[in-house]
């Protein structure tokens, strides 16, 4: 493989210039002529039946080309989406499920006609029982969300797991994974801990509004969508439509920012279909209301037993987990696999058992959100961890040491062995908060945690191409998106090495189905090591057509040949490439195209249904400061750290940590998306509250390792997530070290920091009359 | 904005936009975000929470930070507006501002950095030696959801610098 | 319209005004005039305006300064401190401020006579009045405060006035409340400069008893604002202790 060696100074982001002058043509400024315009209109009950649907007045609106409603949408050979489990349609059909289910959509002339015409809709609901939390959900008296099954079938796992579709009313999805004998090593441990907690909801709060353009006909589809996952939208679109998949293309721009929110289908079916309705093309760019509408995180309640045995190991982790998977399915089986398997953290066990579900309530769907499942089990684990610590009178930082899993080893059989070294990774986040170097003081504390997830995905797999000119230019064909994690440089680093050309040659390509090479979506932080293991091979296979055509042109062999500065060097004889393929193809000169491909195998012995490509870890370590008169808490120093294997731009690695930790420490202390009722209590922008500057930490430290044990090129992997994970237990953890207090159920807020000092107050009170 | 334009009465706006005088009929009760992008073509000024809340659409009106999206055309009427396209000639001559933005990293997935580059700029026109805490305050006013603000704060102090260098 | 940034949030949602008269062309609409013993503002200024006058810097130092940082800064450059009074929005800020001053607010009437309120009273405006102006005492506070750091939980405004020969603590709570909540407590003379701990628990709980309770909502619970408007407006009085007073009483 070939090394990786950065000159001076970090890469200037392929995208940079453009970003920074504003010139970035985002899906939001694209405009086909003709172009008719949609706005969608939103149940505003949260369960109930829809009896009839009176489109008329809206119809008579001057400007307004159609309505369209379930009935409308219920023509297409599948009507629903989802991930594995499709219970989603276009469109209510039958049932509204959730305050802002897309009910009816009105598509006009211009949007402010379309949007006038909504409210000139009669939508006739019989309202049912709504039920707004887990608990209500799961109650024996609930009303069901669904009252048959739903398309698709449960996602493949493998060894030790299992996955089941709909298993009772109101769970979507269900999950277990089991190692080992959970009965007897947890009858064995010396101490046992029954802790849970309680993870909330929060918004991906995407600057760049959903929006999409579609043209469509009797046969085809063309779209240009925000959705961070071209291959799959297609894939998606094809069935649905029943259209071949050449006939349906999508058009994928830079992404102002998804966290999750644009994978996978939320309206792009349904502007396709407007648009193949009124045989125009169709715009649909929703508001950030509805965008609070359309997608959340989700919450989950996390109920883990912990055995440890009597020289402090972990050995027996048995847990019960609750996913809030809303009214639809979107993304939520695959979220409850990530969250189940993850609940060990990155320890030794004995046993395992875990069961994870999914459960429907009418709110709005959760789904993919950066660190996915990862964020909601560190939150616990992480959490609990700690308390065991503290409980057993262990150092926190000591206990996890004993117990961590070194690299190399299998995170579970049948699993990748670790390719991080947890251990030193914490031991640096510990040294830089300054770990016990302070003597304690009372509302002083510092707390420590080591989020955890798996990288690369499941079964992924990417194609990429180059097309290098006879000049040495660069094209790099991937479908990995540019959301901002500035995927095109780094996979544009990779080729340039391979081929020894500076960076500032290499052109990331626009994104169009027809042109680009095939992937599986930009998540799970992918894209750095799937994409790249596959760019390396296009590289590697220009490179190996050039050093043929030269070694012909030059009657000798390849293996006698070098490429360096785009010149074919041979001994200390040196022939520019351009002037050699100029000479030989003509004028016009001529093009290398490589092509790369890179697959994470299925393997049915590995838990997940195949091995995990990379580990990810989150080392944080949170300084904070609690005011024991208002339960505020004050972050004096958060510390946050990652292992990129080898890092290709380190500036944009320390930029993805910092923007993932700065989200999660806003979940920590006060984000939060709140029911009120049925209804969302912040859904806008103005009430829902996310980290601005001055939420900063005081002092915010990131720090980049390099333990070079990644599956991509020069032993690289992705980071994109990886700070989401570990902030919120840190924070936790720091807590009940400065005050005693432990809070479980975020957002820690003053209120409940509060409360829970004046029960402590109580709690002594009441020992100290005792004696 | 969502108010029947078509219908309503039109009125000629005249403004100096980016140093070029302006003089255009747009229905009274346009936005200047819709009279930027969809009458002028200047898609640099972008709209994403529309409730001047997040400052992405931020454009200078006579110096000063307007949210775009909540500002009528009508109010911009014999001012001067200033927006990301102003600042630099093309690719590679970028305005001080920008120069530092690219330096440090100071975006991610580009949709807020615009509007955040003309309020850096307004704010260094008022404050050309601004303190942390100074730089701290006024970039409450615009969120960034990708980079956590660390660099956009560097990338303030670097202009900064840079900007006094060349005074 | 003024700014014009509670207009546009309304028409987004779905208002739709036949008229829209645009207020800035008016004169005297912008300008803070001293007359008298009070401080006229033009129902035209900006938060920016208030925050840079030297009126205000000189009468009201503490509101100058706290008006510096308010809201954002498109916000304060541009929306004006009439449209921030008339939006009638516990959550926004400078109705605390006001009160705590003991400003009124002038205004025309449906008859076109001008008129003057309190700013705790602005319930009480006549269908169509159009606020001209904001009316501030000239006279300095003895000490004064503004605590913005904890919306959307609470917010406060805190002032120790001299009036005639007394001095009245004034506390306009904001955002913790539906509608304007205000409270004063009258100390007798000399009360203020003797201000030990005892007598600043006391006018603490004075002024906060005299509150109507906060309300309940998915921010925060009544239990915990009532708590937290009291450790908070008790620290105010402890710095107000710590730093002395304006002018001695």
């Amino acid at each position: 493989m070939a090394a990786l060696d950065i000159s001076a100074g970090a890469p200037v982001r392929l995208d940079g210039r453009q970003k920074v002058r504003g010139a970035v043509r985002f899906t939001t400024d694209f405009q086909l002529p003709g172009m008719a315009h949609a706005k969608v209109l939103r149940s505003p009950v949260a369960h109930a039946r829809i009896r009839s649907i009176d489109a008329s007045r809206a119809l008579a609106l001057s400007g307004v080309l159609a309505v369209i409603t379930g009935a409308d949408i219920s023509s297409l050979p599948d009507p629903y989406y989802g991930v594995g489990i499709r219970d989603q349609r276009v469109l209510a059909i039958d049932k509204v499920r959730y305050v802002g289910d897309m009910v009816a959509a009105v598509i006009a002339e211009n949007e402010a006609t379309a949007f006038l015409a909504l409210d000139l809709i009669d939508v006739d609901y019989a309202e049912l029982p709504a039920v707004m939390t887990i608990e209500e959900a799961l109650a024996s008296e609930a009303p069901a969300l669904f009252e048959e099954p739903s398309p698709g079938a449960p996602l493949l796992v493998g060894a030790g797991a299992t996955s089941i579709k709909e298993p009772s009313k109101n769970v979507l999805y269900e999950f277990r994974y089991a190692r080992g004998d959970i009965d007897a090593t947890m009858r064995s441990a010396k101490h046992v801990f029954t802790d849970s907690f309680y993870f909330s909801r929060i918004h991906h709060y995407h600057l760049e509004p959903y929006v999409n353009v579609a043209r469509a006909d009797d046969e085809s589809i063309e779209i240009w969508s925000c959705n961070q996952d071209p291959f799959i939208l297609r894939n998606d679109l094809s069935r649905m439509f029943g259209y071949s998949l050449h006939n349906v293309r999508v058009h994928t721009a830079m992404i102002g920012g998804g966290f999750g929110a644009k994978s996978y289908c939320k309206m792009e079916p349904l502007v396709a279909f407007m648009a193949r309705h009124v045989q125009r093309p169709v715009r649909l760019c929703l508001t950030m209301d509805e965008a609070f509408h359309t997608l959340s995180k989700h919450s989950a309640i996390l109920t883990l037993t912990t055995g440890v045995s009597a020289d402090c190991r972990l050995i027996a982790r048995q847990s019960d987990i609750k996913l809030d998977g809303g009214a639809y399915s979107d993304a939520s089986a695959s979220t409850t696999i990530k969250t189940g398997y993850r609940i060990p953290g990155p320890y030794r066990w004995d046993a395992i058992a875990t069961t994870a579900i999914a459960v429907r309530t009418n709110t709005v769907p959760g789904g993919s959100f950066r660190g996915f499942g990862g964020t909601q089990s560190s939150y616990a684990s992480e959490s609990q961890i700690d308390m065991i610590a503290r409980r057993l009178g262990i150092d926190p930082l000591e206990f996890r040491h004993r117990n961590m899993l070194p690299p190399g080893e299998p995170y579970s059989p049948g699993d990748s062995g670790f390719d991080s070294d947890f251990d030193a990774g914490l031991a640096e986040a510990a040294r830089r908060i300054g770990y016990r170097t302070q003597p304690k003081r009372r509302g002083h504390g510092i707390g420590l945690s080591v989020g955890l997830k798996d990288g690369g995905g499941t079964g992924n797999q990417a194609l990429a191409e180059l097309k290098v000119s006879d000049a040495g230019d660069i094209l790099v064909r991937a479908a990995a998106v540019e959301i901002g994690q500035g995927v095109g440089t780094v996979l544009g680093v990779i080729a340039a090495e391979i081929l020894d050309r500076p960076i500032s040659v290499v052109k990331y390509g626009e994104i169009d189905t027809d042109h680009t090479p095939l992937d599986t979506g930009t998540h799970v932080s992918f894209a750095t090591a799937v994409s790249g293991r596959a760019v390396e091979q296009a590289a590697i296979d220009v490179k190996t057509q050039i050093l043929s055509f030269a070694a012909d042109r030059l009657k000798c062999s390849p293996s006698d040949l070098d490429l360096r500065d785009w010149t074919i060097v041979r001994g200390n004889q040196a022939f520019p490439l351009q002037k050699m393929l100029r000479e030989y193809y003509g004028p016009v000169g001529s093009e290398f195209i490589g092509r790369g491909r890179f697959k994470i195998e299925y393997d049915e012995a590995a838990p997940l249904g195949s091995q995990n490509m990379f580990w990810m870890p989150c080392w944080s370590a949170a300084e904070v400061e609690v005011d024991e008169d208002t339960g505020r808490v004050t972050l004096l120093k958060l510390v946050v750290g990652t292992d990129a294997g080898r890092a290709l731009n380190l500036p944009a690695c320390h930029g993805q940590l910092e923007g993932a930790a700065l989200q999660a420490l806003g979940q920590s202390l006060f984000e939060e998306m709140v029911y009120d009722g049925v209804s969302l209590a912040n859904a806008d922008p103005l009430s829902y509250r996310v980290p601005l500057a001055t939420d900063l930490p005081r002092v915010f430290e990131s720090f980049i390792e390099e333990h070079g044990m990644g599956p991509g090129p020069g032993g690289l992997k992705g980071i994109g997530e990886a700070g989401m994970l570990g902030i919120a237990a840190a924070v936790a953890n720091a807590v009940e070290d400065a005050v005693g207090v432990r809070i479980t159920q975020l957002p820690i807020t003053p209120e409940r920091v509060l409360a829970g000092l004046q029960a402590q107050k109580q709690d002594r009170s009441r020992d100290g009359s005792r004696i | 904005m969502f108010v029947q334009q078509d219908r309503a009465m039109k009125d000629d706006l005249s403004c100096v936009v980016n140093g070029r005088a302006r003089s255009v009929a747009v229905p009274i009760n346009r936005t200047l975000a819709e009279f930027l992008r969809d009458d002028l073509n200047l898609n640099g000024c972008r709209v994403a929470c529309d409730g001047a809340v997040c400052g992405s659409c931020t454009v200078l009106l006579d110096g000063k930070p307007v949210a775009s999206c909540s500002t009528f055309a009508f109010e911009a009427e014999g001012a001067k507006i200033e927006t990301i396209e102003s600042l630099s000639e093309g690719p590679t001559k970028l305005h001080p501002i920008q120069q530092a933005f690219l330096e440090t990293n100071a975006f991610q997935c580009g949709f807020c950095t615009a509007g955040l580059v003309m309020s850096v700029k307004a704010l260094l026109a008022a404050h050309p030696s601004p303190d942390d805490k100074t730089i701290s305050e006024w970039l409450r006013s615009s969120v960034c959801r990708c980079t956590g603000y660390k660099t956009i704060l560097e990338a303030t102090r670097l202009a900064a610098a840079r900007l006094r260098e060349t005074a | 319209m003024a700014g014009g940034i509670d207009l546009i949030a309304a028409m987004k949602a779905g208002d739709t005004p036949d008229d829209v008269i645009y207020l800035r062309a008016l004169p005297d609409w912008t300008g803070i005039v001293e007359s008298g013993d009070s401080i006229l503002i033009g129902a035209g200024v900006t938060h920016q305006e208030l925050s840079d006058s030297a009126a205000i810097r000189a009468a009201h130092p503490g509101l100058a300064e706290a008006w510096s940082q308010v809201a954002n800064n498109r916000i304060r450059l541009k929306g004006t401190l009439a449209g921030n009074l008339m939006a009638h929005n516990p959550a926004y800020d400078f109705h605390i401020a006001a009160i705590a001053l003991g400003a009124e607010v002038q205004f025309l009437d449906a008859h076109l006579a001008p008129r003057r309120l309190p700013v705790e009273a602005l319930g009480e405006l006549p269908d169509g009045a159009l606020a001209t102006h904001i009316v501030l005492p000239k006279q300095p506070s003895l000490a004064f405060a503004v605590q913005l750091q904890w919306k959307p939980i609470l917010s406060f405004a805190l002032s120790f006035r001299r009036e005639q020969e007394q001095v009245v603590a004034r506390l306009a709570a904001g955002c913790a409340h539906a509608s304007s909540a205000f409270s004063s407590v009258t100390l007798e003379h000399g009360y203020f400069a003797s201000l030990g701990d005892a007598t600043a628990r006391d006018i603490t709980e004075r002024l906060c008893a005299a509150l109507p309770p906060p309300r309940s909502d998915w921010r925060a619970s009544a239990g915990y604002r009532s708590h937290l408007l009291k450790v908070l407006v008790h620290r105010e009085i402890e710095r107000v202790r710590a730093t002395g007073p304006r002018h001695e009483g």
